[in-house]
């Protein structure tokens, strides 16, 4: 079965090159640059794993965090230096994040299921 | 007399149009480094004694003076071999005969080499408050400025991992292309307005400049903050007016402002900013409102001072509307806070350029 992930992120460059970068017959990518159609989709559609961008337009990655379920783990993914989070994501990844280290996250999802 | 200009380093002289005749006084031959017992010398003698680049302008000020009647007060430099520079302020004026015509010229010289040194010397601070100043803005907002700064890198960095993977297929590799060129530039343009706006004042003089385009240029540099703080800023214009300033220092002038407005709102619910530029006669209008509630008059009393300020400790020098303030008043521009808005509002007026 294929791993299912959700990508959050206000540069629709960044989201193209995630989906383009990562998606495979075993992983499936759904890009997002509005937070509540994100939102909408992680709770009809919960994904095994979710990458969310820090600065939003008029929110947070953590206030996103905080309307999705809880039980799916999350990446934020930020420009800032050091974000200031509340929410206890799985990993924070800086901009630019590597491709090894998006693929290692991935490949350990994958073997988890 | 003597003794009193000694003491003021003054010298006296006089000029008789007709019969050609100088007189100078004890303390004008010893600011000319001369014997004054010796012969007072000729006009041809004293404009060699004086710095090359300002004979000219000396010498069209007396033959003006002889013409028209007209004193004068300017500062020129006396030629020094010691290779340092003596500054002189020369006064003159004119007395007619009853015909009308210039008959003598009499007039002052004064050494005031220490009030230039000291006025150069103020001059430099005052740079360099300013450059400290700015310093500290982009200080201020370097963690937004790597924030925008990250994101194309983001787009740089991944597409150029993408292309070995998309090698056989031309349109992905087109559209790669045009996204890392798309994000080089944004980089570009937020080094630019860096370098551009870190550049020291001394380094851009007085010119026209479109206060439009000055304004557009701050917006810029403060563009990573007030979107970090989720403050929505607009600007309107209803001309585009040129003024004479250092377009650095407006510059300045406007990211402070700009600035202030986004620490006084950022933990209001309702955050916005509105830049309003428009004329009023010959007078040009920058007005920086925030969604605040207006600034209490005790507080505005001492706005402009240096070192006051309202923000906690660590968060600000209380050295930015000081300094805006001495900006704009060598611009021969003001600035206030506006008691009769129900937002807080400042406004500058500087004047158009012809």
């Amino acid at each position: 079965m294929a791993l299912n992930l959700v990508y959050l992120d206000d540069e629709e460059d960044l989201c193209s090159l995630f989906a383009e970068m990562f998606s495979s017959d075993e992983v499936k990518i759904k890009t997002f640059v509005d937070p509540e159609l994100a939102i909408q989709e992680v709770s009809s559609n919960p994904p095994d794993l979710i990458f969310l961008d820090f600065r939003l337009p008029k929110v947070t990655g953590d206030m996103v965090a905080l309307k999705m379920n809880n039980a799916i783990p999350k990446v934020l993914i930020s420009g800032d230096i050091s974000p200031i989070t509340e929410y206890k994501f799985l990993k924070i990844f800086g901009k630019p994040w590597t491709v090894s280290e998006v693929e290692n996250l991935i490949l350990e999802f994958k073997n988890k299921k | 007399m003597d003794e009193a200009q000694k003491i003021a380093k003054i010298g006296s002289w006089s000029f008789d149009v007709k019969s050609g005749k100088i007189d100078w006084s004890k303390q004008l031959f010893s600011i000319f480094s001369l014997d004054y017992r010796g012969n007072t010398p000729t006009f041809e003698e004293h404009i060699n004694q004086l710095y090359f680049d300002d004979r000219k302008m000396f010498v069209s000020t007396v033959q003006k003076i002889i013409q028209d009647g007209i004193p004068y007060r300017f500062r020129y430099r006396k030629s020094d071999f010691e290779k340092t520079n003596v500054w002189l302020e020369a006064i003159g004026s004119a007395i007619k005969d009853v015909e009308g015509n210039v008959s003598v010229l009499h007039g002052t010289c004064q050494d005031i080499t220490d009030l230039v040194e000291a006025e150069e010397k103020t001059k430099m601070e005052r740079a360099k408050s300013i450059h400290t100043a700015k310093l500290a803005s982009l200080g201020e907002m370097s963690a937004g400025v790597a924030h925008e700064i990250n994101n194309p890198l983001a787009i740089i960095s991944g597409n150029a991992a993408l292309l070995p993977k998309i090698i056989g297929n031309p349109e992905k590799i087109e559209n790669c292309i045009n996204a890392i060129q798309k994000a080089s530039g944004r980089i570009v343009k937020i080094v630019n307005g860096l370098r551009k706006f870190s550049r020291t004042s001394e380094q851009s003089e007085l010119s026209k400049n479109s206060l439009h385009h000055i304004i557009h240029e701050a917006i810029n540099m403060t563009d990573s903050k007030v979107k970090r703080e989720f403050v929505v800023l607009s600007y309107e214009h209803s001309s585009e007016p040129n003024v004479i300033c250092n377009e650095i220092e407006i510059e300045q002038v406007l990211v402070n402002l700009i600035s202030n407005a986004v620490d006084a709102i950022k933990k209001n619910d309702d955050k916005w900013i509105q830049i309003k530029l428009f004329e009023i006669g010959q007078q040009v209008v920058v007005q920086v409102r925030d969604s605040g509630k207006g600034i209490p008059k005790e507080v505005a009393r001492n706005l402009f001072q240096p070192f006051f300020t309202t923000k906690a400790v660590g968060e600000g020098t209380g050295l930015g509307l000081s300094i805006t303030k001495g900006i704009l008043d060598q611009h021969g521009a003001t600035i206030e806070v506006l008691n009769n808005d129900p937002n807080t509002c400042f406004e500058i007026r500087i004047k158009k350029a012809e």
